[in-house]
Formats: C-alpha cells, structure tokens, sequence
C-alpha cells in the first residue's frame, strides 16, 4: 500500500511540474523516458528470473488452477471489448489493452502511452490503479456473492502481492496459492498480452 | 515494441543464472523500483505539458472507471463459472 502512495505521489509530482511549465524538451533527447523503460523491462525480468518464488509456483502448475489466469483474461478482455461499444472516443482495441494490465498500472500504463499515446497511458494507469483499488475494498462483499475465487480475478496481476493478504483471509489460505499463482502468471503475461494486441488482432 | 519483450526476457534468464548472488538481485530490485518512479513522474510531466488531457480530465476519469468495472465484471463471471463448476465440487484442493 505505502508502495502505491509513493508511486502515485511521483506521478502527481510529475503532473504538478508539468502543469507549472518544468519540461525536459532542454535535454534534446526525442524521448528519454524510453530508455528508463528498457532499463525497467530488463530489471522487471531480473526479479521474475531470480524469483525461487516464482518458479516453484509454475511448478504446481495443473490444468485446473491455471484455468484461473485464464477466466481472468478472457473476462478481463471480453469486458472491455464490450465496454469499447458504449463509449465514443474508446476503440476496442486500446480498450482491451488498457484491460490487459490487469492492475499492473505502473508497467501498463507507460507501455501503453509509448506505443499509443499520453492520453490512453493516463487511462490504463487510472483504470488499472482502481482495480487494485476496488478489490481491497470489495474482496469480502465478492467473496460473498461470488464465490472464493472472485477476489482472485478481480485482483488481476495484484493478486500475488498488493490485495494477495486480503484475499487470504476472506478466501482462505488454501486460495492463496492460487491467488499467487494467478498473479504471476497474469504479471508475467501483461507486456505480451498488450504487444499482442496491437500486434496481431 | 517487441523491443521491450526481448528486453525482458534477457532480464529473466539474467536474474535466472544470477538468483545466487542475492546482493546483486536486490539491488536490481532497488533500481527497478527507482525506474518505476522515474517513468511515472516522466509520464505525468508530459501530461501536465499536455492541455488536452489537463482541461479533459474528468471525462478520462469516467472513461477508466468504466474500463474497471467492464473488466472486472468479466473476470468475475468467468471466475464464478470455473469457480462452480472445477472448484466446488472438491473443495479440498
């Protein structure tokens, strides 16, 4: 939670000196911040790579929980291609990209506004932080209604670590390895599903 | 922007061969977290340099709360279904 304050708070920072006039046009660099992003691509997969983790999680990979990650991104996708149709100035395709960072919103969101553009980035980082947002707060009222799995799904890729200990606890400990499970396959999967998307559909 | 999946995937089979040397993983962690904030305030200073976001504010709001709940419907309707129909049945999983 302190992590997510703090990286909005840059981001604020950042709309703050922006607004005031502060730009980086001086440096006359066409675009520094996708260097910084290469630079976060490599060190994302360092930490996946080196993640003991994460690799004994693969291993118990079966075909029922890996059905999870998989509801999760058909949802999470066949949500927002049908939320594109209702709002005027969305394609289904940015729509379903924004989806795709399935609450990832710090690499989403600077992944969608390289390849698209600012506005859309603003988009996948506001939609994407309320995912995270929405589960902490709702994961007893969906655990309720809809079943233990449904704060998983809602969680998206924040399932492994942000909203992983209140899906613990409302769904029980058994369902926190699959909520990690989930989690990583979903943030593993985010670059590739958004590139994909632009890509090939 | 298959750069950037590349890239990644280096970093995995870099922080594969290296997860032993514990020092060396941690502060790539470090850095990884400092370039998320560097982007992010990057990011937000090209949308404060950008009026059309800064005067459309409100309407990209509305915009990505409805993007959140379309996905997060979908997710849990498809989760209710697997949820019923692969995990009920043997709760002991």
């Amino acid at each position: 939670m302190i992590g997510s304050i703090i990286i909005i708070l840059f981001f604020a920072a950042g709309v703050f000196a922006g607004i005031k006039g502060f730009s980086l046009d001086f440096l006359n660099i066409d675009d520094p911040s996708i260097y910084a992003l290469y630079l976060l691509m490599f060190l994302v997969g360092i930490g996946i790579g080196s993640d003991a983790n994460v690799w004994n999680i693969l291993k118990k990979m079966n075909l029922k929980i890996l059905l999870v990650p998989f509801a999760v991104i058909a949802g999470t996708l066949s949500g927002t291609y049908i939320c594109s149709f209702f709002l005027k100035d969305m394609n289904a395709l940015d729509s379903m990209a924004i989806g795709a960072g399935f609450g990832y919103y710090s690499l989403s969101s600077i992944i969608i506004s390289k390849i698209r553009n600012e506005t859309l980035g603003v988009i996948a980082l506001l939609a994407n932080i309320s995912r995270e947002i929405f589960t902490l707060l709702a994961t007893p009222f969906l655990v309720k209604y809809f079943g233990k799995l449904a704060p998983i799904a809602s969680g998206g890729a924040t399932s492994m670590d942000t909203t992983l200990p209140v899906i613990a606890k409302y769904s029980g400990k058994e369902y926190a390895v699959i909520s990690v499970f989930s989690g990583v396959v979903l943030t593993i999967l985010v670059p590739f599903i958004i590139t994909l998307i632009y890509r090939f559909i | 922007m298959t750069e950037i999946l590349i890239i990644m995937l280096i970093g995995i089979f870099t922080g594969f061969l290296f997860k032993k040397k514990r020092s060396l993983i941690n502060a790539a962690d470090k850095l990884a977290g400092f370039s998320i904030y560097l982007l992010l305030f990057l990011l937000g200073l090209s949308i404060g340099n950008n009026e059309i976001i800064i005067n459309n504010f409100a309407r990209i709001g509305f915009t990505s709360i409805v993007l959140t709940i379309s996905g997060i419907t979908g997710s849990i309707f498809f989760s209710y279904l697997t949820y019923k129909f692969f995990f009920m049945i043997d709760e002991d999983l």
